[in-house]
């Protein structure tokens, strides 16, 4: 990652659909305001919500497993969203308590070009690394960091 | 997201969805969508208006064409905005289900 001193916005919520649908509003007003063009907003958005999807769809059962009685009460994820812009590039850090998780490692799903024979879903993880420049990832302190660079 | 259902001709359906298919989007409309389109054969997703897209958005899309599909149709998804084509297209969706414009001969793509 680039060596640079943005300017930061940051926003805590909890993984509900609720919250994330206020955070993804919030995050499109505050790039637009930045004056980001109107493409790198979609496509930090598409990444931004890719993972905040993963994180609602998948992250947070693990505490019930842990629990280990089969319980269904769902566990809500403690999510933080850092942006940051410098003069040529955007970041965005997705700090969240779910489980460990790194998209890094995650096989990018083969393309089927049959329609009959084809799984639907499954490209975030494509689309996020083709939009981004640049992905990190690191678990610490029971925290999954992920940080997105876009060059502006 | 709004979705609004035209029949335009004899088994020809025109859906248009306006809004951003985001996470929330998505969910929300996945439903009433597979609904309206189980007993279709010739679909057009008309997507003029919706500004954004997500993988949960392409599954409802193409969940849909393999729907169709079933019923010996087919989906095609009609003047997607560049942002909303471009992701599509990073994704293979086209290879699934045609990206047409409003000056296709729909008739001629199903086969009418």
């Amino acid at each position: 990652m680039a060596n640079v001193d943005p300017k930061a916005y940051e926003r805590s919520f909890f993984s509900s659909l609720e919250d994330i649908a206020l955070i993804c509003d919030w995050l499109e007003k505050l790039l637009t305001e930045l004056s980001i063009s109107s493409t790198k907003v979609f496509h930090s958005q598409l990444c931004v919500q890719e993972i905040l999807s993963n994180i609602y769809e998948y992250g947070c059962p693990y505490y019930e497993d842990n629990q280990g009685q089969g319980s269904t009460t769902s566990h809500v994820c403690k999510i933080t969203l850092t942006v940051k812009l410098s003069s040529d590039r955007l970041i965005i850090v997705i700090v969240d308590d779910s489980r460990p998780y790194n998209l890094l490692e995650t096989k990018i799903k083969l393309i089927d070009k049959k329609l009959e024979t084809a799984v639907p879903g499954g490209h975030g993880i494509r689309l996020i690394k083709k939009y981004a420049d640049n992905i990190n990832y690191c678990y610490k302190n029971n925290e999954n960091q992920i940080t997105l660079e876009f060059i502006l | 997201m709004l979705m609004t259902v035209q029949e335009i001709e004899d088994q020809v359906t025109k859906i248009i969805l306006s809004g951003k298919l985001d996470i929330n989007g998505s969910l929300e409309i996945d439903k009433d969508f597979m609904d309206t389109i189980k007993s279709k054969k010739y679909v057009i997703v008309d997507m003029a208006e919706v500004s954004f897209i997500m993988s949960l958005g392409m599954r409802t899309l193409v969940s849909g064409a393999k729907e169709v599909a079933k019923n010996g149709g087919k989906l095609v998804i009609c003047n997607p905005q560049s942002n909303v084509e471009d992701a599509l297209r990073e994704s293979s969706i086209d290879t699934l289900l045609p990206i047409v414009d409003s000056n296709t001969d729909l008739k001629k793509l199903f086969g009418l």
